[in-house]
């Protein structure tokens, strides 16, 4: 490249630079190991008291309220990112504020009908170690889609971003 | 600004992409970088000397249990030269643009 680059070579650097973006978005995953962690302990949360009786509720969501803070705090700092397998830490801003904010919904509506379901009288419904059931489903889902998750919703979470730049088709942005 | 005052550390493809990868992260390790990038150590290792002798990059050095890593992030000199090289790359298409929309290829028929 010249001094001055030539239109198809601007255009050309461009897309190399939007193609990148959207590289380091798909390449942040989650490692197998933590997602195994998390299953376990998601299991273990809902599956609990269904073989130690309802009395250990109180306690069986400890563990995975420990791990889901150790994640995230460890997840802040280079150190701990590394410990847990993610070589790069993406930048807030590359998140989209629409984005950000359909998923801070999303969560609180499913953590109002958590609530509702669990206090809210719905008759006998006695399906044996229908928790357990529930727990291997959500541990087991976590462990085999969670990485292809959290790559779509980065990349659903970047694309928002880069459509909504002053420059229209994305070819800028680079906040 | 004038368009033809390109940043000559950018305007290396290499560098130009290794900034790239760096602006959608806070931070991320050499080796990271240089799979992702598709780049010998050595070569990434030229490339990040250059970046970082121009303030373009911050890299720290550090162990993981008894592994020694390096990461490299982006500093916001580095950012708003990238943003700045891309205003000027975009400006370049769009005035391409405009003049293939002003002047016609020849032979292509003017409408009447």
């Amino acid at each position: 490249m010249s001094d001055r680059p030539t239109p198809e070579e601007a255009a050309r650097a461009l897309r190399d630079v939007e193609r990148r973006k959207d590289q380091t978005v798909n390449s942040v995953g989650v490692a197998l190991w933590v997602r195994i962690v998390f299953g376990i302990a998601i299991f273990v949360a809902l599956a609990a008291p269904d073989s130690f009786g309802s009395q250990v509720t109180t306690w069986s969501a400890w563990p995975l309220t420990l791990i889901a803070v150790a994640y995230v705090i460890m997840l802040n700092s280079r150190r701990g990112s590394a410990v847990l397998g993610q070589p790069a830490r993406l930048r807030g801003e590359e998140i989209s504020p629409r984005f950000a904010a359909t998923r801070r919904v999303v969560l609180m509506v499913v953590l109002a009908v958590g609530i509702v379901v669990a206090f809210i009288p719905h008759g006998r419904l006695d399906v044996p170690y229908l928790r357990t059931v529930i727990g291997a489903v959500a541990g087991l889902a976590l462990v085999v889609f969670g990485d292809r998750y959290q790559k779509a919703m980065n990349s659903f979470a970047r694309r928002d971003r880069a459509a909504r730049t002053p420059d229209g088709e994305g070819a800028g942005g680079t906040r | 600004m004038a368009p033809a005052e390109f940043d000559p550390v950018l305007l290396d493809p290499t560098r130009l992409t290794v900034v790239s990868l760096l602006a959608g992260v806070q931070w991320a390790e050499f080796t990271w970088v240089r799979e992702t990038a598709g780049l010998t150590a050595s070569a990434l290792s030229k490339q990040i000397s250059t970046l970082e002798s121009h303030d373009y990059v911050t890299v720290e050095k550090g162990y993981v249990g008894k592994r020694p890593r390096t990461w490299v992030s982006l500093s916001a000199h580095g950012r708003a030269a990238l943003e700045d090289h891309v205003a000027r790359l975009q400006r370049i298409v769009e005035e391409s643009r405009q003049t293939a929309g002003t002047h016609p290829p020849a032979g292509e028929a003017s409408p009447p």
